[in-house]
């Protein structure tokens, strides 16, 4: 039973990489736009089908994952440039926006049932037979998945705490019309930011993806709600916070999939969601202003 | 071509009772709601298991109840078990969730029942489901006559929604929900309960989700975990984005549009072999671009709903009438 344990602890491990990629993503862009972006799962599967389409030309992984975060960064900008500015610059309300994201991530949902079909694709990186690290049992594969999260968080962190970038974003999170008195161009902000996290979520895509090893059009849509999860528990706008939302879910799932019925793994995480929005909405980490990116 | 057109008469008459449903909860209420479609299940299983016999499945397997009762038992239980469930979620949703966190609070509900429905064998027989589920009165009419007679049965339940509805549109209470939907805290301040008032229409969309859930349940004469998905409310609020929130002749306006004349308009593309699901998907594609579109362009929808003052106003309005005056003075 203690070794299930460490075994569920290790798949915990991998899942919380993912869904710590995606979350940061996701928190980043929530606490810059004041709208979560509904269409991330959907930008997640596209970036998935990227990495998919590349590998009949390129059978390498490196730019099979560089092409999924090419065509999530091109997905979320145009969803911003062509859609939520054009929206927010009419006034639309959040939850209007909010709308918008869903009705973007349906249109783009169905784009790719349309060019994919619904039977599932198969996406099979090539994997090691598991290792024993420390108590873990991880296999290659698994080990690439977290040093890309390690990577990739390591490379948010940075970048909002040391560069004057991070701290325009920042800014823009706390307060658009003080960063914008203070000059800083916030539409700008915005479009990057959104750029960034939707190259985030590609990758996410990506990884997602070879750890299933088949999937169709809705992988990313109940993903979703799981990295919605992680967001919210871990307090929205908090880098700090989502990458402990992501722990605490990834983990959570697997070890309880070894409790109850594997197939309610992911009703785990939105009980968890609705307790915390119910009970302690600003997460587990309050933060002095909410949905303002702290580190 | 009778067949045809009860045929796609039928599905529009069934996302007409759905749609209005909905649009009592966003149109008049205001509320993005994202679990409506766990209320049409629960509506559509509990109907199905007053109406079926008691369950002969075997190995662990089983529907609850069984009560072989009449489809007028059937439809009453439906709307009973749907509106309790939407008085659950809405009584702890409601109390404080506005906006962005309603609708993600109540895609995660939708998402555990659907987990709960698909899983335990012995509430509704898991991912089976129900079927044979007995059509109604089917036993006095033949095969070829009979989805005329069926077509009637859901055309009188429409119009007893409609004008049940359009009642309630009116009345006091009506006013009051459209009160607190423009602004809570100026309703509050006038005395209407914000939370109950809203819970209430709450309740009422999810009654009439469960009735919709059970025709819905007649029609396919069975109802498992594949009928249904959480997102595709989605295609019922761009019937509803369309047609024009909170008006109910814009609501079915909406309808036609969107659950006739896209479907039956997709028909005639040409087919491409070895892709089934190319239909499907150029539906969802316009109901979401439609969407699009609508909020851009006329967000009010195409009948939009009328305004207070529009109706019996014959003097000035106020705000007029106090510019008018400071500017003589």
């Amino acid at each position: 039973m203690l070794l299930n344990l460490t075994h569920a602890f290790g798949f915990g491990l991998v899942t919380a990489s993912i869904l710590a990629i995606a979350t940061v993503a996701l928190t980043m862009q929530y606490s810059v736009t004041n709208v979560p972006n509904f269409a991330q799962g959907d930008i997640m599967t596209a970036g998935a089908f990227g990495a998919y389409t590349t590998q009949f030309v390129v059978n390498n992984v490196i730019v099979q994952a560089v092409a999924a975060m090419v065509v999530g960064a091109a997905i979320s900008f145009f969803l911003n440039w062509f859609l939520l500015q054009p929206f927010a610059r009419r006034g639309a309300k959040p939850l209007i926006l909010f709308v918008v994201t869903i009705a973007f991530a349906f249109v783009l949902e169905n784009t790719m049932l349309a060019i994919y079909g619904g039977s599932p694709v198969l996406y099979k990186l090539g994997d090691s037979p598991p290792n024993q690290i420390g108590p873990l049992l991880l296999t290659g594969r698994d080990l690439v998945i977290i040093a890309t999260a390690l990577v990739s968080l390591a490379s948010v962190y940075i970048v909002l705490k040391y560069t004057k970038f991070g701290k325009a974003q920042r800014a823009v999170a706390d307060s658009p019309d003080l960063a914008r008195v203070s000059g800083i161009d916030a539409g700008r902000v915005v479009h990057l930011t959104m750029t960034w996290a939707g190259a985030m979520t590609g990758l996410a895509g990506f990884v997602l993806a070879a750890q299933v090893g088949a999937f169709t059009h809705t992988l990313g849509f109940t993903f979703l709600l799981v990295v919605l999860a992680a967001a919210v528990v871990g307090g929205i706008g908090q880098v700090n916070g989502a990458m402990i939302g992501a722990l605490l879910i990834g983990v959570g799932m697997e070890v309880a999939a070894l409790y109850i019925a594997p197939d309610y793994k992911q009703s785990v995480a939105f009980v968890a969601l609705v307790i915390t929005i119910l009970f302690r909405p600003d997460g587990i980490i309050p933060s002095p202003s909410r949905r303002a990116v702290q580190l | 071509m009778i067949q045809y057109i009860i045929s796609f008469l039928t599905i529009g008459a069934l996302g007409a009772i759905l749609c209005l449903g909905l649009n009592v909860r966003w149109g008049w209420s205001g509320d993005f709601d994202l679990a409506y479609y766990a209320m049409v299940a629960v509506g559509a299983y509990m109907g199905g298991v007053t109406v079926l016999p008691k369950s002969q499945l075997t190995g662990g397997a089983a529907w609850i109840l069984g009560l072989n009762q009449s489809f007028l038992v059937g439809c009453l239980v439906a709307m009973a078990a749907a509106a309790f469930v939407s008085l659950l979620l809405g009584a702890v949703a409601l109390r404080r969730l506005r906006g962005d966190y309603l609708g993600i609070t109540t895609v995660a509900f939708s998402l555990i029942i659907t987990a709960v429905f698909t899983q335990q064998l012995n509430l509704f027989n898991g991912f089976n489901g129900l079927y044979s589920i007995p059509s109604p009165f089917q036993d006095q009419f033949d095969a070829f006559s009979y989805p005329l007679v069926f077509l009637i049965i859901l055309l009188v339940a429409l119009a007893i929604v409609y004008a049940v509805l359009e009642l309630l549109y009116r009345s006091p209470w009506g006013l009051g929900l459209r009160a607190v939907r423009e602004d809570e805290i100026a309703a509050a301040a006038f005395g209407r309960n914000v939370y109950v008032t809203k819970l209430t229409a709450y309740v009422l969309g999810g009654a009439i989700a469960g009735l919709g859930g059970f025709l819905f349940a007649n029609y396919l004469t069975s109802w498992n975990p594949a009928s249904w998905n959480t997102i595709e409310v989605f295609i019922l609020y761009s019937a509803i984005f369309l047609g024009g929130s909170a008006n109910q002749r814009g609501v079915l306006l909406g309808v036609v549009v969107v659950l006739i004349m896209v479907p039956e308009g997709t028909r005639y593309l040409p087919n491409v072999p070895g892709h089934p699901d190319l239909f499907p998907a150029i539906r969802g594609l316009v109901s979401g671009l439609l969407i699009l579109i609508v909020l851009r362009f006329r967000p009010q929808g195409l009948l939009p709903e009328k305004r207070p003052r529009d109706l019996r106003r014959k003097h000035r309005p106020v705000a007029t009438v106090a510019v008018g005056a400071s500017g003589d003075g």
